[in-house]
This record gives structure tokens, sequence and C-alpha cells, in this order.
């Protein structure tokens, strides 16, 4: 694990000097300024297949690894210089807040705590809202990944509660901002004129459910 | 002695490979018609100021550190020297190198391009005499 008093959250400020001849040297006014700087990982938030940059200065020109604290999901970097270093997030953690770790090739890690969030996938809207079997359904939400999940729909079926899974047609997300979309076929199975849940799976991930979003009409 | 005025890249290791934060001395003149940022201000924040106004010379402010400095309302070698405000000023003298420290931990996080700015008087007939500001991860 990373040494966490490796990072530059915080520094102690100071004066060095060289007198000589005896004489003295005054001093006044000690400042520290500084300029805001965006977050150490922009955008702050994703899942897998999300695209973050990191903008610092000297992380050097020589590449290097970027990973999570605490976590065997991995970062991909896609590109390095001293000032910006760009990475996918190639496999997810359970969602939460982690600290990113920078290890430049020859150099000093740096660890930025609670630098990047993990979120789960959630569902904003299923559309059409009716639909019978075969037909095509849209679901849209946010961090859906970028690698294709299932997608059930969960009502009554001939012997209480079922799942059943529709065949998926598309699936995508924005690697920047996470904004998702799939669509689906109606799957047989199922009661017509209930309602049934639309539920996203993902592996690694929790589930994202929208409750009686849909009816499947004879 | 003449006024003087510089701008000074420090590039240590200690700071510079360790955390990446390039720290700019400015080295204010010995008149306070030289007493302006060197540095354009832009969209700066003032993280840390330190104007020893607090402490009862000799004693360092609290939470300082550094032997030999000391706290003055005035020098005297070669020439009187008064603070560049208020009552007090950071004074050392001898044949030495030397750092100060204040002790308290400041969060920079969320800021780069941290620079550090003092106001300094010396005697520019030592021409081996030099100051820089310094900052170390904590």
């Amino acid at each position: 694990m990373p040494d966490y008093t490796d990072y530059a959250s915080s520094v102690w400020v100071g004066i060095g000097c060289t007198v000589t001849g005896g004489k003295s040297l005054c001093f006044d006014d000690v400042t520290l300024v500084g300029s805001p700087a965006p977050p150490p990982c922009v955008p702050t938030e994703g899942t897998a297949g999300t695209t973050f940059t990191m903008e610092r200065s000297g992380f050097g020109n020589d590449g290097g690894t970027v990973s999570f604290v605490d976590t065997k999901a991995s970062l991909k970097v896609s590109s390095w210089n001293d000032s910006t270093i760009t990475c996918l997030v190639s496999k997810a953690p359970l969602p939460g807040a982690y600290g990113v770790s920078v290890q430049p090739k020859g150099g000093q890690a740096r660890v930025y705590p609670a630098a990047f969030t993990v979120q789960p996938p959630a569902i904003d809207t299923v559309d059409p809202a009716t639909g019978a079997v075969g037909a095509t359904v849209t679901v849209t939400g946010s961090f859906f990944t970028t690698k294709k999940g299932k997608i059930y729909l969960v009502g009554n079926g001939p012997k209480g509660i079922i799942a059943k899974s529709g065949k998926v047609i598309t699936w995508t997300m924005d690697p920047a901002t996470g904004v998702s979309s799939a669509t689906f076929a109606v799957p047989k199975g199922l009661s017509t004129g209930s309602p049934c849940d639309v539920k996203i799976v993902l592996k690694g991930m929790p589930e994202a459910v929208a409750t009686d979003a849909f009816t499947i009409m004879p | 002695m003449q006024d003087k005025e510089q701008t000074v890249i420090d590039t240590g290791t200690s700071l510079t490979c360790r955390v990446g934060i390039a720290i700019v001395v400015a080295v204010m003149g010995v008149h306070s018609a030289f007493a302006q940022p060197v540095v354009q201000m832009g969209s700066e924040v003032t993280l840390f100021t330190e104007d020893f106004e607090g402490a009862t010379p000799p004693a360092l402010p609290a939470n300082w550190a550094g032997s030999l400095y000391q706290t003055a309302t005035s020098a005297s070698n070669p020439v009187a020297v008064t603070p560049h405000g208020g009552s007090n000023m950071l004074v050392i003298a001898g044949n030495v190198t030397q750092y100060v420290w204040n002790t308290t931990a400041y969060d920079c996080t969320n800021y780069k391009d941290l620079k550090i700015r003092f106001w300094m008087h010396q005697d520019t007939t030592e021409g081996s005499d030099v100051a820089w500001g310094d900052a170390s991860p904590r």
C-alpha cells in the first residue's frame, strides 16, 4: 500500500538561507499562495469504461502506472506527459470513493485520497412503458459500464414472480459523463397486463432496478 | 548596498520529485518601493501568511521552529534595518546555512503553482548570501 505521507496534500512552509561574514539577514511577510487546481481526477466519478484525466505538474515524461488504492481493480494509462495523464477504468471496484495512486517511472509515488468515486448503475427512464413480446425497449440512465450487461423483466409468471432476460440489442455509455443507454427485446414468459420491474445486472456491481416500469401488452 | 529584486525557481529534488510543486521565491527589495509581488497574482489564493507580529522578540511565533533564527524589532549589521511592516521581523546572523519552518501543515490538495514569497533584507556586499523559500510535504 502506498505511503500516505508521500502525497502533497499538505506542506510545511519555511525559509532557508546561507548567511556569511557574521552579518544579518532579515525576513518579513512570508506568504504561501497557490492557484485553484481542478480535482485530481476529471471526471471525479465513473465506472468501468470511464476515461478520466489528471492534471498536475511533475508527472515526468517517462510514463508510469496509475492504480486505485486498496483494490485490485485496474486502470489503464491511455496517455502520459509531465502535466497530464489520461486513464481508462478497465475494471471497476465496488461503488465507493477510492484513492488514486500515481507512480511515475523512476519517481516518487503520489496518492490522491478519495479522488475518484465509482458509481453504481442507475436507471432513469424506460421507454416505451408498455409493449408486446419482442418489442424493443430503451433504458436510459447512468454508469451502465461499457461492457454489455443483462437486462431482466421481473414480474408475474405462471408460478409466481420470475425474472426473464431480454435480448440486449444495443449498449452504450459515454466514457466521460457516464450517460448510458441500452435497448432490449421484451422476453416471453411473463404475464401480460401487470407491471414488471426492469433490472440491469452487471458483473461485480449492484443491480439497477426500475420498479413497475414496464407492462407487457397482449 | 543596492536595491535588489529577483525571482528564483527552486527545483530542489526534495520537493519537485516528491510532490511536483514548483516553488517560486520572490525576494523583495530593501525599500518599500520594491515590496511589490514580482509574480502576477492572477487567480492566486493566499494559503498562509506570517508577519511575525504575534511573536515576542526574540522568540519565534507559535509553530515556528529553527535554531539561530529570532524575531526582532530591528537589526544593525551592517546597517540599521527595520521590519517591512509592523514591529517585528525574522532575523538570522552568523556564518551558517540554516532553515526555519512553520510546522503547521497547510492543505494544498486543490491548488497548483504554489509559490512562497517573502520580504528580505540582505547585505549585497556578501555575494554568497542567499535565501530561498521551501515547502516540505507533510
